[in-house]
């Protein structure tokens, strides 16, 4: 799948948010979207779904104009994990797994075997066997993400769209998340993700959107996007991109210190 | 505190404790797995079949203390119930006037038969009504008459005494038009309200709805107190005859009572049931539905239209019984199970049970002299069990 979106423009009411995007994407490829609050992030992954249309530009998909899909058609390309997802009653982790399977069900119809052997198919990829007829809201944060990312893999998309999949979650949890991510972008499936920490795109060797207040934004290699001086900029604050060696692999990785204090941070 | 064990093993070793090198069980309870395996969900829902269905049988023979039937006549009487329309349909010869004459309780057990299906279908439409509404609104204690449904039944009986005054007892038929047309309004205005409330936040306010619900109750019910203290100057009757449509102290069972009654509980149960799993969205957040191709804005119409139906033939047919559609589904949902057709079957079945018991209660009292309304026999079975299901949870919201 090559997910493009050209000279993209998105906003509510005619009223730009952000503009001039160009990025093109395809299958294992992770992408990720960094951004002050309120910078437009989540604009531009309802414009990418299709939830609100782009007031100008493009979202292709394989070559084709998303612009005239059905919701069920885009359901079947792109799968959406909302930021935090507190449902009102304590649905058990299967149940919630196999809303999942909705827009492939038809609206009279019930889960059949197919949709069944799908569902226990996550629960054993996501490692949640333990936990399948448990309530999901006595979940710990990371445990909620998992079943969130196999509820939307229950779709059979080809693209997962994340808004901060790791928003809240201590560091075992994030890191819980991220290798799952890893692991379904090996496996050839996009990720397209938000986060607040740059060296989550760094770690993911993700191709990186900034968005800026006011500038036009950034799209390349997180290696060459990520830099101290477009960190300033998109955050307004100093932070300091270092290496360090993981001493497992032998391997650099680079990664970000907010400062405090300073003359910068006064601003 | 103590960590909640999350494994299989771990629960089966707090279970378990071990005395002089020897396992032995603590506590003989079911596990947590099994109760929550789909062997003892369909084992529950038989067994709530089965005392459904022995309630059934138990109002047919002892609908009344003083009138008690054997069961063999009862099961005589319904074998004739069933056979008579299929026998005079294909045998010209077939004399059921000589059938039924023959049977001396024949007439008591049709009647008691039509009497017990009102009651058992008023209790499952109306809770599962509630299950829709609960749903709907993401609200555990939700119900179909926050959107003005009852007020509208009122008001249908109000305009009913008003237009026919003391002839109303014979123009029985016209009591549905008025019932339903006077509901349908009443939900109807408490819609748009949430529709124009909704254009701000381009969508449908479940709020606006919610509150433009309760408006209309409180006006209406200012009006249908008045309307009641002027009924009491009257002394034709308008007011027990108000009271007794209303209360529902006489269950309706000629033939266009029954017809309009199954016709709307078979306009509504279908329906739902043909819609159960996919009516779990709703419970969901409405973006990230439509992402995976579900139109929940649509789904929420069809509940509410489906969820005020079913309220309303309740109240039309039954009377007012209660908070039974509020109580059950929040108690099925909290003990028990939280998807749409679980809860749905579950609270349906309870609301049968409870709402076929207090009528047979209502009858024995009945039988001694006694008049009590259905609302107080339902609320006094059901407030001390919502009481406990509340004070074990903690509070009434997640």
């Amino acid at each position: 799948m090559i997910l493009e979106l050209n000279d993209l423009c998105c906003g509510y009411n005619g009223k730009a948010i952000i503009k001039d995007i160009r990025v093109s994407v395809g299958s294992g490829d992770v992408f990720c979207i960094l951004g002050e609050n309120g910078v437009g992030k989540s604009t531009l992954f309802k414009t990418i779904l299709k939830l609100i249309p782009p007031i100008s530009g493009k979202v292709n998909i394989d070559g084709a104009d998303i612009s005239g899909w059905s919701a069920k058609k885009m359901a079947s390309y792109c799968a959406y994990v909302a930021q935090s997802h507190t449902p009102p009653f304590p649905y058990s982790v299967r149940e919630v797994i196999m809303t999942g399977r909705m827009g492939k069900i038809n609206a009279f119809g019930r889960p059949g075997k197919k949709d069944e052997e799908i569902v226990d198919g996550l629960i054993e990829e996501m490692d949640l066997r333990d936990y399948e007829n448990r309530p999901y809201t006595e979940l710990s944060g990371g445990e909620r993400q998992l079943v969130m990312i196999a509820r939307a893999l229950a779709q059979e998309p080809q693209c997962l769209v994340l808004d901060e999949p790791t928003a809240n979650l201590d560091y075992g949890n994030k890191v819980l998340v991220l290798n799952t991510l890893q692991r379904l972008a090996n496996r050839g499936m996009t990720i397209i993700f938000t986060t607040h920490d740059p060296e989550q795109a760094l770690l993911l060797n993700a191709k990186t959107l900034v968005l800026f207040r006011g500038r036009p934004p950034l799209f390349g290699s997180a290696n060459s996007v990520i830099t101290e001086k477009n960190l300033k900029r998109a955050y307004n604050a100093r932070i300091r991109v270092v290496e360090v060696l993981d001493e497992e692999t032998f391997q650099q990785v680079r990664v970000c210190i907010p400062m405090l204090g300073g003359e910068e941070n006064r601003t | 505190m103590a960590k909640t064990p999350q494994t299989a093993i771990e629960r089966k070793a707090k279970d378990s404790l071990v005395v002089n090198g020897s396992k032995v069980i603590r506590r003989a309870r079911p596990s947590r797995e099994f109760l929550e395996s789909t062997k003892w969900k369909r084992i529950r829902n038989m067994l709530l079949f089965i005392l459904g269905l022995e309630l059934f049988l138990f109002s047919l023979n002892f609908r009344t203390a003083n009138n008690a039937f054997a069961p063999g006549m009862t099961w005589e009487n319904l074998k004739a119930m069933f056979s008579i329309p299929f026998l005079s349909l294909f045998d010209s010869s077939f004399d059921a006037d000589a059938l039924r004459e023959s049977l001396p309780t024949y007439a008591e057990t049709v009647a008691r038969f039509k009497l017990s299906l009102i009651s058992f279908l008023s209790g499952v439409i109306i809770c599962v009504g509630g299950t829709m509404f609960q749903t709907i609104f993401k609200n555990p204690i939700a119900s179909p008459n926050m959107l003005g449904v009852s007020t509208g039944v009122s008001f249908g009986n109000v305009f009913f005494i008003l237009f026919f005054g003391l002839q109303a007892g014979s123009h029985l038929t016209m009591r549905y038009v008025f019932c339903y047309s006077a509901a349908a309004v009443l939900v109807l205005v408490a819609f748009l309200a949430g529709k124009v409330a909704g254009k701000r936040m381009s969508g449908f306010s479940v709020e606006g709805t919610i509150i433009a619900g309760m408006m209309i109750s409180q006006l209406g019910g200012v009006f249908l107190q008045y309307y009641q203290i002027r009924l009491q100057e009257d002394e034709t009757g308008l007011l027990e005859l108000y009271q007794m449509l209303v209360g529902g102290d006489i269950l309706y069972q000629d033939t266009v009572s029954m017809i309009v009654f199954l016709t709307c509980c078979t306009l509504t149960l279908v329906p739902m049931i043909l819609i159960r799993f996919r009516f779990n969205a709703v419970a969901f957040d409405d973006m990230e539905m439509r992402a995976m191709g579900v139109n929940n804005a649509r789904l929420r119409m069809v509940g509410l239209i489906l969820g005020s139906l079913m309220a309303t033939v309740a109240l039309i047919h039954c009377g007012d019984v209660g908070f039974l559609c509020m109580v059950i589904p929040f108690m099925m949902r909290e003990r028990l199970q939280t998807e749409f057709g679980e809860v749905a079957y579950l609270a349906g079945m309870v609301g049968g049970i409870i709402s076929l018991a207090v009528r047979v209660i209502i009858s024995m009292i009945n039988a001694i002299g006694f008049a009590v309304p259905a609302g107080v026999i339902t609320t006094l079975v059901l407030l001390p069990l919502f009481i406990i299901t509340i004070v074990r949870r903690g509070s009434v919201f997640a």
